[in-house]
């Protein structure tokens, strides 16, 4: 079995949500009180998310991924605040239905606030204004032939203390690094083969999907 | 407020000229109304020195609010509905290359702020108006209707969004397809399985934004999957993808990106680039820029706004934003179709308004009907007569001036002359007196025979010319001053690249 994520909350995205998680090979668990939302292949627990009971009873401390989807952005502050009390390690990944909520949830727990609904605006305008740039993240987005990833450099990576041209990435695994963030958030474009990786700096690569995946798992495992 | 002032006025001034006059209340009342509405008619009027100086106070106050109240109270309903009436039936000139929204709600508040940054001029289409909605750049009226689509502009659009719910949406599809077959539009769709549906009617990208949303956050589970650019983080400092066209007169053609070194010299990284409508992601540094080509870059958008600039050189102006401002070629037969006979009917109705006008006081008469119009009144129709006359001329001539830019100027193999805008309106301005002054020749002995308006038109010719030879020597100075400004422009900016490369 796969990664164990849990989806927790009432938003009407839920379904489609996890038929995805589902085909990308994840064990599903849905906590809602909402039976309609289940799709085939998951799990359910009935229960109100938003409860600590609730969430405590249906064995999320055992996720490595938790992911939060409710219609009402407060209704998925109290799930954030209480996942994290119980589980420490997991990713935290929730959905926003405003922007301005995002910080908030940020300091609650949450490890990444996505704003779905930016991202089908930003499609939208960008394919109004900018045609092709439009067709580059449908790529991105949609059929993920495509892709750009981050990678976090930490203090005991394999990866810090060298320079780009040794780690040869472009060669190697067919990923391009195109940009750079070091630890004082600064963006740095097309980094030159000469560039120390640092721990603490993000890199930035664009790449077909199975070789930056190839890429993210030789990173792990050295 | 005005109201009130306007009731004070109207009972005070009816007792003053009571007691001042010695007339009866009716009278007084009569005398009053007369006078506020400045009708004067004189049959009652204040004769004594006191009653004159007490009127003359109730003229000021009294009109200017019964004016002020007229229009507080009319006002509003009578722009409405010549809102509706004449814009209607005529497209505003003010939008050009924008991009149409339809709908409210979540998703076109995101559309709008995204194209707002990107600076693209942006129309609403709503359905009703609403206390909170911006004031400018909105049209009132149903998406699917002609007639508010032609006022959103729709001929002279880059594209047309719509986010209404999914069967409006292919009504407003179909419609703008079937009024500009050239425009590029964008739906989004609650059910995913609508997306084809729209797809098959014309729409050039259907998103399925429940679908895409739902993808997006299977997908940010995965720990490595990286959405960055539309991370809250970086889009605060503004770092995001970019589209950029290369025009044909910019440096960068026929280059490689290796000789560009682009990301050493404006500090973003291309991520892609596209000719003759193949993406390459992740480009070889031997690619070579075509113009009319684009390329993706990553980076903070002032960066990369440079970097357009440089992508559009020669042209002396930045672009509004990434699509390169080509004219889109609307065939003749396209122009004729629309324009010729909006032009007919309109030519058509100021002959009859011309007849009707010389025929009314004969018919008149001629039946035993003597009329005595009150002079005002005489002179008001003849106003309204004048101004609608004016008015459908004025369109005539829009019309006339677009059919002579596509007709003529593009028949005589002067179409290059489009690159330069000054001359462009010099060549229309010499084509606009010619052909009055023919028209003036073959008309005049045809109305001489109708008499009084030979004569009128005969006077009438020389004016005109005279009016657009002043328009040709202003058009010929703003060319000349546009010259030398273009060119002053690029001496600059040459020795700004220069002192850059110092640094």
């Amino acid at each position: 079995m796969g990664e164990k994520v849990y989806v927790c909350g009432d938003g009407a995205i839920i379904p489609l949500s996890c038929r995805y998680l589902v085909e990308m090979g994840k064990d599903v668990t849905l906590i809602s009180d909402d039976e309609s939302l289940r799709a085939e292949g998951s799990g359910f627990i009935h229960g109100d998310p938003t409860v600590l009971e609730d969430l405590s009873r249906s064995g999320i401390e055992k996720a490595q991924v938790v992911l939060v989807i409710t219609r009402e952005d407060w209704d998925a502050a109290f799930i954030v605040m209480n996942t994290r009390k119980l589980n420490p390690e997991a990713v935290i990944v929730a959905n926003v239905n405003r922007e301005r909520s995002a910080e908030k949830l940020y300091s609650l727990g949450a490890s990444r606030v996505v704003f779905s609904l930016s991202v089908s605006g930003h499609l939208i305008a960008s394919s109004a204004a900018s045609p092709i740039l439009a067709e580059f993240m449908d790529r991105i987005i949609l059929t993920q032939d495509i892709e750009i990833g981050h990678l976090e450099i930490g203090k005991d990576s394999k990866l810090s203390g060298r320079t780009l041209s040794d780690v040869n990435v472009r060669e190697r695994t067919g990923c391009w690094v195109i940009g750079l963030i070091d630890d004082e958030k600064q963006f740095l474009p097309n980094p030159g083969p000469n560039e120390v990786i640092e721990p603490g700096q993000t890199l930035i690569c664009l790449g077909k999907s199975e070789d930056l995946r190839n890429l993210f798992e030789n990173v792990r495992t050295g | 407020m005005s109201i009130a002032i306007l009731a004070i006025t109207v009972i005070c001034s009816t007792a003053g000229f009571h007691y001042i006059e010695d007339i009866s209340w009716v009278d007084s009342l009569y005398l009053t109304v007369a006078t506020i509405t400045t009708v004067g008619y004189g049959d009652v009027a204040p004769a004594s020195e006191v009653g004159r100086l007490f009127a003359i106070p109730v003229i000021i106050i009294g009109v200017s609010s019964a004016l002020t109240t007229l229009t507080l109270l009319f006002g509003p309903i009578l722009e409405e509905s010549l809102r509706r009436a004449v814009m209607g039936l005529t497209r505003p000139v003010e939008y050009k290359d924008h991009v149409i929204l339809c709908g409210r709600g979540a998703l076109a508040d995101i559309v709008q702020r995204e194209l707002t940054l990107n600076q693209v001029q942006l129309v609403r289409v709503l359905r009703e108006s609403d206390a909170s909605d911006p004031k400018e750049n909105v049209v009132i009226g149903d998406p699917s209707e002609e007639s508010t689509l032609l006022r959103a502009g729709i001929h002279d659009a880059l594209s047309l969004i719509t986010l209404l719910e999914d069967p409006d949406n292919a009504f407003v599809v179909l419609e703008a397809k079937r009024l500009e077959p050239h425009i590029r539009v964008i739906a989004a769709v609650r059910d995913p399985e609508n997306k084809t549906k729209l797809e098959e009617i014309g729409a050039d990208l259907v998103i399925a934004s429940d679908n895409l949303s739902a993808r997006l956050l299977a997908l940010s589970s995965e720990s490595h999957f990286s959405l960055d650019f539309f991370d809250a983080e970086l889009s605060a400092r503004s770092i995001a993808l970019s589209e950029i066209s290369i025009s044909e007169r910019s440096p960068a053609v026929g280059k490689t990106l290796a000789e560009l070194n682009i990301p050493e010299r404006f500090g973003v990284s291309v991520v892609a680039i596209s000719h003759d409508g193949k993406l390459e992601a992740n480009p070889d540094p031997s690619s070579i820029l075509s113009a009319g080509g684009q390329i993706i870059v990553f980076g903070e958008r002032s960066k990369a706004q440079r970097l357009r600039r440089f992508a559009s050189e020669g042209r002396g102006i930045v672009p509004r934003f990434a699509q390169p401002k080509t004219r889109r070629e609307r065939p003749l037969a396209h122009e004729v179709r629309i324009r010729g006979p909006r032009m007919a009917t309109n030519i058509f109705l100021i002959l009859v308004i011309m007849v009707l006008n010389q025929l009314i006081s004969p018919v008149f008469s001629a039946a035993g009907l003597t009329i005595h119009l009150h002079k005002a009144f005489d002179i008001a129709i003849t106003m309204v007569v004048w101004a609608s006359i004016g008015y459908l001329l004025w369109h005539v001539l829009r019309d006339f001036r677009v059919l002579v830019d596509l007709g003529f100027l593009s028949s005589m193999g002067l179409s290059s002359l489009y690159e330069t805008q000054g001359i462009r309106r010099v060549v229309r301005d010499v084509v606009f007196i010619v052909t009055i002054i023919i028209l003036g020749a073959v008309v005049s002995p045809v109305l001489g025979s109708i008499g009084g308006i030979a004569r009128w038109v005969g006077s009438a010719i020389p004016w005109i010319c005279l009016g657009l030879l002043l328009v040709i020597l202003y058009d010929l100075g703003s060319f000349f001053h546009k010259i030398i400004r273009s060119v002053i422009k690029r001496l600059a900016d040459s020795f700004a690249s220069r002192l850059e490369e110092v640094e």
